[in-house]
């Protein structure tokens, strides 16, 4: 019975396939089986009824010879008589008997088998047929003219008999067995009619299960399978058709979000920009601190917005991580410096643990884990109640490999704790631990829903453990790729933008000639005062058009291109200039509300050089104003001290060219640094010398993990190239990793054999550069800054900061972007910190440590 | 033995008296003369009177007969002994209740050839060996199976003829004269027979 429910089990587990032609054969088999038993049988009796018929004849006829032997008493005649059954082979004996029953007459084939024959069974004279095994004793009675004379026995061999029947079983197997066969192959071919819609219909169904709404189901049968693949096809019709508005949904979404966040940006950009421009005007006290006190709300809106953004980014699944170096002691640290202050003013105590339990440098996004840590720390610190409680961070390495470090985040806290029933709800947007909560702590309910997606971006998971009163316990973990070399580093730490004195800017730029392609009148305003701030001469046009008419009549040191613009977008209008001759290379810096996509690679994909966000924030728009207008002669009459040592250093390079590098581009990032950048591009090639084939395997394998880990490795290589000015590989690795990232494996091969080839001609002429035969040690820190530099700055700050004023933030960046000390760039953002939540006392204080640490008293900033 | 005397001393008036009796004692009676028919014989004269009628009776079922020896279908069959011995004496009654092809049996005693013609059997017994050349020539083509007891075998035309081999009755058969008298003899009953000449 067991055996049977096991069978019957595993028999349910069978395909279709198995199962039809499991019960195809077994029915066709089956009665193969009985008809062929039951013909057999009937075969049988037939020919032992024929034989008995046929000994029965023989019988008759000796009975019927051996009358008058019997009447007349002759035995003689009587033997002469049965041997005529010496003729059938299968008779082996014979007898006659006397109507008294005595023994009359007898033949045997054998001496041996006389007693046999005549201790047959039976009573003499009566009829009777036995079978024996391989027996037949026939006896029948003889008489004459009705009256009994005697008996006759006949003993048969049945061994021909037997003979015959084997043979028979013999030729009957044979058919069974090709019978069997042909009803095999038949119930295999005749399954498929069956079996064979029933696959494409699965098939069909795994493909729509993946969301291949296209696959078309080849049934072409009216039965029920046909009908059920009509129906399944509508319902997948159906199904692509919802998909389909519902991804134009998503998309009207997005797009919708995209549209808000850029008519908000709009006018906050107005807001903000001539919040600041006005500031610079003389005025009266009262209106400079309401303006002022618009210009903090309007930032901290921006904040708002920019959460906002960033949660709408993750949920379209927009928000890449960039890949960048970084140390963990790093963050921890700059955790620390971010909320020493803020704990130790709670009375809460801060332990941050293990800062280093992974020493070395990694490659991931080190600003969004602070972010998550940021989040994750000023909640516990907001939720803890001042005095006596604690907070602690700690890390663990979970694993780590050539590939891979997987870090554990705990964080942990002694604060109100979180009500288990709204724990499972906690990681949802726009969710609180209470409504009250909102009330007592304010905050978006955005933070941790965005934790909770950048944690899933870095391949980890969140979780709380907590009790209500006791406290919380959160922990994440994340993935990073480990990195072996240090000056990949640097290179990272090159490309983030620094904060730059305006007076350097000037300086090195000013009088520069600038086109600015913008049709907003507001926009128009506060760039041309940003750009006026900064002594530059700005002409403006209204559209893409004008801006190429104009780029033709008249030189400009660098375009500020908007995107979105009547007659001619800001995309067209730079194609068009890239194809003007002696403009191709000329400057131009997109300028774009849209903040929601990846739009920078595509600006630079389009032919700009670089990509600002509006609002325009002021230190970007420095630095790509330094970055990309060429200092020439003639240009800013005072020179910053560094320039001629860089173009010294230029002049010093060896050798003059090296094809697939932008020699300027990438020295203008190095600070010239000829030495640095030869060494990168060593490390480079020893670090990617396959990467080619790498990429080739990985996306070979066409396995999810394969291609993400592809997609992974071809966003740093393209970083890399990016960095070190190689244009042609950053094109082809950006080509490659649009492929990529659409997914498309079939599109992979153009730019995969695209980058190989211009891999391998980089690595070529990496290689082909003569050995290094000048090793000149160059520092890259500027070094102690002077304390005349710092003082008037300082001074400007500390007043700021006395007089509650909001300036007090600007003051803060230039004299952090003079103050090139890396110890105090810490203090920098925890008084920035405190500059945002009003904090003014803590933020003196910690800048009098900044200005004990190049030597000016406290008093000398009064 | 006892039965059989018993038998032969019934016959007559008290047999067809008692008629269920007695045919249980004819049937045993019968039973036990084919029994000595079939049996070795001992040569014991009763016995071999016993075995002779026996075989006279048997005879007919082996031979048949032409058509017209009968006169029609209610024509018995004549069953004959020459001369006016009678050497089986009661033995033949029993004879009387059977049939011979569906014929009831009429048994006769000629004396002469010419009596004896109309008979179907005639047997000349020992005693009329003297008369056999005169009877069979009398009745020669005619469709009378003729039996011989002789002791010596002649040339003459008889059909069939007992005689002794040491204790045991056998016959020979002639198939010529039985052959031209329309008489047809069963094969079988050839093979049985001793010296067919």
């Amino acid at each position: 019975m067991r055996l049977g429910d096991r069978l019957l089990a595993r028999f349910k587990d069978l395909s279709i396939r198995r199962k039809l032609l499991f019960i195809m054969t077994l029915l066709s088999w089956g009665t193969l089986f009985l008809a062929t038993v039951a013909f057999t049988i009937v075969e049988y009796l037939q020919e032992q009824d024929s034989l008995t018929e046929h000994i029965r004849t023989q019988a008759e006829i000796v009975a019927f010879n051996s009358r008058a032997a019997l009447t007349f008493n002759d035995p003689d005649t009587a033997r002469r008589v049965l041997s005529a059954l010496k003729a059938n082979n299968n008779v082996h004996s014979a007898a006659l008997f006397t109507q008294d029953g005595r023994l009359f007459a007898k033949f045997t084939r054998l001496a041996s088998e006389d007693d046999r024959a005549l201790s047959a069974p039976g009573r003499p004279l009566e009829e009777s047929v036995r079978f024996d095994h391989d027996e037949l004793t026939l006896r029948q009675p003889i008489r004459l003219d009705d009256e009994l004379i005697g008996g006759i026995l006949i003993n048969a061999h049945l061994e021909e008999f037997g003979k015959q029947m084997v043979l028979h079983t013999f030729v009957i197997l044979i058919i069974l067995l090709v019978t069997f066969s042909l009803t095999f192959y038949l119930a295999l071919r005749l399954q498929n009619l069956i079996t064979v819609p029933i696959e494409s219909l699965r098939t069909a169904a795994s493909a729509i299960g993946q969301g291949d709404f296209d696959t078309p189901i080849r049934i072409h049968s009216r039965d029920e399978i046909g009908q059920l693949a009509l129906s399944f096809q509508r319902m997948s019709q159906d199904l692509a058709h919802e998909r389909a508005s519902l991804q134009r949904a998503t998309r009207a979404k997005s797009e919708f979000l995209a549209n808000m966040s850029h008519e908000i940006r709009t006018p906050m950009n107005a807001i903000i920009g001539l919040t600041e421009l006005t500031l610079q005007h003389p005025m009266e006290e009262r209106p400079r601190s309401f303006l002022k006190k618009i210009a903090g709300s309007s930032r901290a809106l921006l904040r708002i917005l920019n959460d906002i953004l960033d949660f709408s980014k993750i949920e379209a699944g927009k928000l890449d991580l960039e890949l960048r170096p970084f140390t963990l002691s790093e963050v921890i640290g700059h955790m620390n410096d971010l909320f020493a202050e803020q704990a130790a003013e709670k009375k809460i105590q801060l332990e941050l643990n293990n800062p280093s339990a992974y020493p070395g440098p990694l490659l991931g996004d080190s600003l969004r884990l602070e972010q998550v840590l940021l989040n994750l720390i000023g909640n516990a610190i907001k939720f803890t109640d001042a005095g006596g409680g604690r907070v602690t961070l700690t890390v663990t390495t979970l694993q780590v490999t050539p590939k891979r470090v997987e870090l554990e985040f705990a964080i942990c806290d002694t604060g109100v704790g979180i009500d288990p029933t709204l724990r499972d709800h906690l990681f949802d947007a726009f969710t609180q631990a209470d409504s009250s909560t909102t009330r007592r702590y304010g905050g978006s309910g955005l933070g941790l829903a965005i934790c909770k997606r950048l944690v899933d971006l870095m391949q980890g998971r969140i979780e709380v453990e907590s009790q209500l009163g006791q406290g919380s316990t959160f922990r994440f973990t994340a993935r990073f790729t480990p990195v072996t070399g240090v000056h990949e580093q640097r290179v990272g730490e090159e490309a983030h933008v620094s904060r730059l004195d305006p007076r350097e800017v000037i300086v090195r730029i000013a009088g520069a000639r600038i086109l600015l392609a913008e049709d907003n009148a507001i926009n128009q305003l506060v760039a041309v005062e940003m750009l006026s701030a900064l002594h530059l001469e700005v002409q403006v046009v209204e559209n893409g058009w004008q801006a190429v008419e104009r780029a033709k009549e008249e030189h400009f040191d660098l375009v500020l291109m908007d995107l979105q613009m009547p007659v001619m977008d800001g995309y067209a209008a730079t194609r068009a200039l890239r194809v003007e001759p002696g403009l191709h290379d000329l400057p131009i810096v997109a300028m774009t509300a849209h903040a929601m996509s990846g739009d920078r690679e595509f600006s630079l994909a389009q032919g700009m050089n670089d990509h600002l966000t509006k609002p325009i924030d002021k230190d970007a728009l420095h630095a790509a104003l330094m970055r990309w207008i060429r200092p020439r002669l003639g240009i800013g009459a005072d020179r910053a001290p560094v320039a001629p040592d860089k173009t010294a250093n230029a002049a010093l390079m060896q050798p003059e060219r090296i094809p697939g590098i932008d020699l300027t581009e990438v020295m203008e990032r190095l600070d010239g640094n000829q030495s640095l950048l030869r060494h990168l591009l060593d490390n480079f090639a020893a670090r990617y010398a396959t990467a080619d084939r790498e990429l080739s395997s990985m996306l070979a394998s066409r396995t999810p993990e394969g291609v993400t880990e592809a997609a992974r490795y071809i966003h740093t290589i393209k970083g890399m190239a990016g960095n070190l000015g190689a244009r042609a590989l950053h094109g082809a690795a950006l080509a490659l990793e649009r492929a990529i990232q659409e997914n498309r494996p079939e599109l992979f091969s153009a730019p995969l054999a695209a980058f190989e080839r211009i891999h391998g001609e980089l690595l070529d002429a990496i290689v082909a550069l003569p050995a290094e035969s000048v090793v000149e040690e160059t520092t890259f820190d500027s070094g102690p800054v002077d304390r005349t530099i710092l003082l008037p700055p300082l001074r400007a700050l500390a007043r700021a900061i006395r007089n509650n004023d909001f300036e007090a933030s600007d003051r803060l960046r230039e004299v952090e972007a003079l103050s090139r000390c890396a110890e105090n760039a810490a203090l920098f953002t925890r008084i920035a910190q405190a500059l945002d939540g009003f904090e003014f006392e803590r933020a003196l204080e910690m800048l009098n440590q900044i200005a004990a640490s190049v030597g000016i008293g406290d008093e000398e900033l009064k | 033995m006892t039965h059989h005397q018993n038998g032969q001393k019934g016959y007559g008036l008290k047999y067809l008296m008692n008629p269920l009796r007695h045919l249980s004692r004819f049937l045993i009676a019968c039973l036990m003369l084919l029994m000595a028919a079939s049996a070795d014989s001992r040569a014991e004269t009763p016995t071999e009177s016993h075995v002779k009628v026996a075989y006279l009776y048997q005879f007919t079922k082996f031979i048949t007969w032409p058509a017209e020896a009968f006169a029609d279908e209610r024509t018995p069959f004549a069953l004959c002994i020459l001369g006016h011995d009678e050497p089986f004496g009661a033995l033949l009654a029993p004879l009387a209740k059977k049939q011979v092809h569906g014929r009831s049996i009429l048994i006769r005693h000629p004396t002469t050839p010419h009596e004896a013609i109309g008979c179907h059997l005639l047997y000349i017994p020992r005693s009329e060996e003297a008369h056999i050349p005169e009877t069979l020539d009398g009745l020669r083509d005619k469709p009378v199976l003729t039996v011989v007891d002789a002791a010596e075998s002649n040339e003459r035309a008889w059909m069939i003829r007992f005689f002794r081999v040491r204790d045991t009755l056998r016959f020979a058969i002639q198939p010529e004269p039985a052959q031209q008298a329309g008489l047809k003899i069963h094969a079988t009953l050839l093979e049985v027979a001793h010296e067919t000449r």
